[in-house]
């Protein structure tokens, strides 16, 4: 039935963007490395739709999903046996404990960001932009800026430290109100 | 208190890009293993670097709500996959023959449309637009990244096809551009804002630096970033933190700069990291390279500059005129007009209202200054238009305005004075306006004296008088009673044999005239006489000036006539 298809389409699409942050944050407590994350996250996706059928209404998407890119992490690591950071199981449980427990508060992180990135210097915001929404490199983004590809890197760096260090502020400060 | 290693954040960050050694990779595992602090942390971050990743193709900065944006290139990237893996779906074709529109009566027939035929349509239509659409927006264009935009134009031409779909707003890529004429101004992502005058040849080479090849800019970096902002020209390198500064580039490759704020460093190399030599310099200062790229301090003229603050008055001489009309000229004269020894437009500078500025340069020595010792102050009073000063002398206060002597200024002939002056009333008005004397020494003075002025043969005239102390008479004009309230534009133009006196842009009356064959560096005098101590007060000026223009040359009577429709109110 296509007009059932379309509606499943629109449901699973709608679903998958909303969470497509704590799926992908997920992914990364095991994987810290954002190439092999992605393709993760793109083979767990994909398979969230091939099973979307058997998602029902009012089953929690979130737990659905992490249920299913989990299995794609165990593949991944079956697929590719040299993992680059090597975490104990105790670690790894520790971590994913730990995902799981900050999960709910992504939304808050992300408005919390928002409001970080506009307290950054207009250079810094640009290089943000460079390498996040252009997806350039760091040679490219030196080339940009006129900084050699480590200055860059080590600016990535210093922007990272500090809109981690604001969001936390601004949690808390949203918190105590 | 943070007790994780600086280089924490480091080694996450080198994890996520792939980058880390084996040394980082294992310090990093260590220390999660060990470190609960280090855990939230390193969970905090994955969180964030989450947020910042995915929005791979979506903006980081304009969107409204955190998860309700267009879906980002991950999510079409799964699309896409999943609809070369899709089924083919088999579509009846139908059985009706179709009718041609041609040939069709004109009674129009509602044809029956399969709903899953249109929704393919429509589907199918959607992503086409969307692939076309995200085509031709997506930030990864083969063609580049903006290093900026163009915030507004005012009159702009663009020469080529480097203008040819330049709109306010358009973002703004590497590559050179034209301005032939008016004005553009771009706000680079590095922070700078930079207004360019045309005709002007540039090039914009990163977000922090562009290469000025002819023509005229002034950069502003107030507030922004701490990294250096660099104009390049041909002979020449400057380097910015902070500040605003206006760089003008000639044909031939020489450089000239004045910094407006802050402090600037120009460099005698067209390349910012090559050079030999350089100068700092401060507020107020200017310098120049010339074409070897020789570095000097130079006097240049701030008001050969538009900045970007002063952009609205050539937006609003096309719409409103008036003021902006006339502001937007003089602007223009400056730049076009080498003999423009001197130019009192009225201005007053809010940081020291004592002060007459020159807008046609030449440093702070050709300035006017209110007041001298024993003589009194004249007042700023409304000009020629609301947004527009101007000074008020009044007769038997004794109020003057000095300029301090200054060769530039103490000539003979060619000559023109021009000024707009005002009479609020009737019974007494005019006098000595201008004098340029030391002692019994005149070099120029132009007056208008009232009937009420001591000697007869002056009454109701106009003055112009060059005098060496040996007896030299001056020139007393026709007689002309000027209304009250009402503003008007003299000029005297003096070739060394004529004199000519316009009003209002038309030749009043012209004669022979013997001034001065050789001159000395005399005081220029506005407003009260000042005859070596001899006090005349029916000759002081009464009324009020608004604008005063020296010329090293004879103007044309169509120059005159320029001058008058361009100031007049």
């Amino acid at each position: 039935m296509p007009e059932e298809k379309e509606q499943n389409q629109e449901q699973f699409l709608r679903l998958l963007m909303l969470n497509d942050k704590r799926i992908y944050a997920y992914i990364l407590s095991f994987v810290p490395n954002a190439a092999d994350a992605d393709d993760i996250m793109q083979e767990a996706s994909a398979v969230m739709w091939r099973k979307f059928s058997s998602f029902t209404p009012g089953m929690d998407f979130v737990a659905w999903a992490l249920t299913i890119a989990r299995y794609q992490i165990l593949s991944y690591f079956k697929k590719k046996k040299s993992k680059k950071l090597y975490l104990s199981e105790v670690l790894a449980e520790s971590l994913e404990q730990e995902m799981v427990r900050v999960l709910p508060e992504m939304d808050l992180r992300m408005g919390a960001m928002k409001k970080c990135i506009d307290k950054l210097a207009q250079m810094d915001r640009y290089i943000l932009k460079l390498r996040y929404e252009k997806d350039l490199t760091l040679e490219n983004i030196g080339a940009h800026i006129s900084k050699s590809t480590r200055a860059t890197y080590y600016a990535l760096v210093r922007i990272h430290r500090f809109l981690l260090q604001c969001i936390r502020q601004t949690l808390a400060e949203e918190a105590a109100r | 208190m943070s007790s994780l290693p600086n280089e924490f954040y480091d080694w996450v960050l080198a994890e996520l890009y792939g980058l880390a050694t084996d040394e980082q990779t294992s310090q990093l595992a260590a220390l999660l293993e060990t470190s609960p602090q280090a855990r939230r942390e390193y969970i905090d971050f994955l969180c964030m670097y989450a947020h910042l990743h995915r929005r791979k193709g979506a903006s980081l900065f304009l969107e409204g709500t955190p998860d309700d944006s267009l879906l980002n290139e991950n999510t079409w990237q799964l699309l896409a996959e999943e609809e070369k893996k899709a089924e083919a779906v088999c579509v009846e074709r139908s059985s009706e023959e179709p009718v041609r529109a041609a040939a069709a009566p004109t009674v129009s027939v509602r044809t029956p449309v399969s709903k899953f035929s249109l929704y393919s349509l429509l589907a199918s239509a959607a992503a086409l637009i969307f692939l076309i659409a995200y085509a031709y927006l997506s930030p990864l264009r083969t063609n580049g990244v903006a290093v900026g935009r163009l915030q507004r134009t005012v009159n702009a031409v663009w020469r080529d096809a480097s203008g040819r779909h330049l709109s306010d707003g358009s973002e703004l890529y590497p590559g050179p551009m034209h301005l032939v004429k008016g004005l553009a101004e771009i706000v680079l992502e590095g922070g700078a804002t930079v207004l360019v005058e045309g005709p002007s040849a540039f090039t914009l080479e990163t977000p922090v630096q562009m290469y000025l090849q002819e023509g005229r800019i002034v950069a502003s970096m107030k507030g922004a970033g701490k990294q250096a902002f660099v104009v390049r020209s041909p002979t020449a390198s400057l380097v910015d933190y902070g500040t605003e500064f206006g760089v003008y580039v000639k044909q031939n490759g020489q450089t000239e700069t004045y910094v407006y704020e802050g402090s600037v460093q120009i460099r005698d190399s067209s390349d910012p990291v090559k050079f030999a030599k350089s100068m700092l310099l401060k507020a107020g200062q200017g310098a120049a390279a010339d074409e070897q790229g020789r570095l000097a301090a130079k006097a240049v003229n701030p008001y050969h500059f538009v900045r970007p603050s002063e952009a609205e008055v050539f937006e609003q001489a096309s719409k409103i005129g008036g003021y902006y009309r006339w502001r937007s000229w003089v602007y223009r004269l400056h730049r076009e007009d080498p003999s423009l020894a001197a130019h009192y437009f009225f201005e007053r500078d809010s940081n020291n209202p004592e002060r007459l500025i020159n807008a046609a340069g030449g440093g702070a020595e050709r300035e006017g200054v209110f007041g001298d010792v024993g003589r009194d102050k004249p007042a700023w009073v409304s000009g020629r238009w609301p947004q527009k000063e101007a000074v008020r002398f009044e007769r038997g206060k004794n109020q003057v305005i000095l300029i301090g002597p200054q060769a530039g200024l103490s000539f003979g002939s060619p000559l023109t004075i021009s000024t707009w002056v005002y009479f609020p009333d009737n019974q007494h008005w005019g006098g000595h306006l201008i004098s340029c004397r030391e002692k019994h020494r005149v070099n120029y003075q132009f007056s208008l004296f009232d009937d009420r002025y001591v000697y007869n043969y002056q009454k109701t005239r106009f003055e112009f008088r060059q005098y060496d102390g040996a007896g030299k008479a001056g020139f007393y004009s026709q007689p002309f009673v000027p209304q009250s309230g009402v503003w008007y534009h003299f000029a005297a133009v003096y070739d060394g044999k004529e004199l000519q006196i316009y009003v209002n842009g038309d030749l009043f009356q012209t004669a022979p005239y013997e001034g001065l064959k050789e001159t000395e560096p005399a005081e220029i005098i506005l407003g009260a006489m000042k005859i070596d101590g001899y006090v005349l007060p029916e000759g002081d000026f009464d009324g009020v000036v608004d604008e005063l223009m020296i010329f090293r040359r004879c103007l044309t009577s169509g120059e005159i006539r320029e001058l008058y429709e361009n100031g007049k109110p």
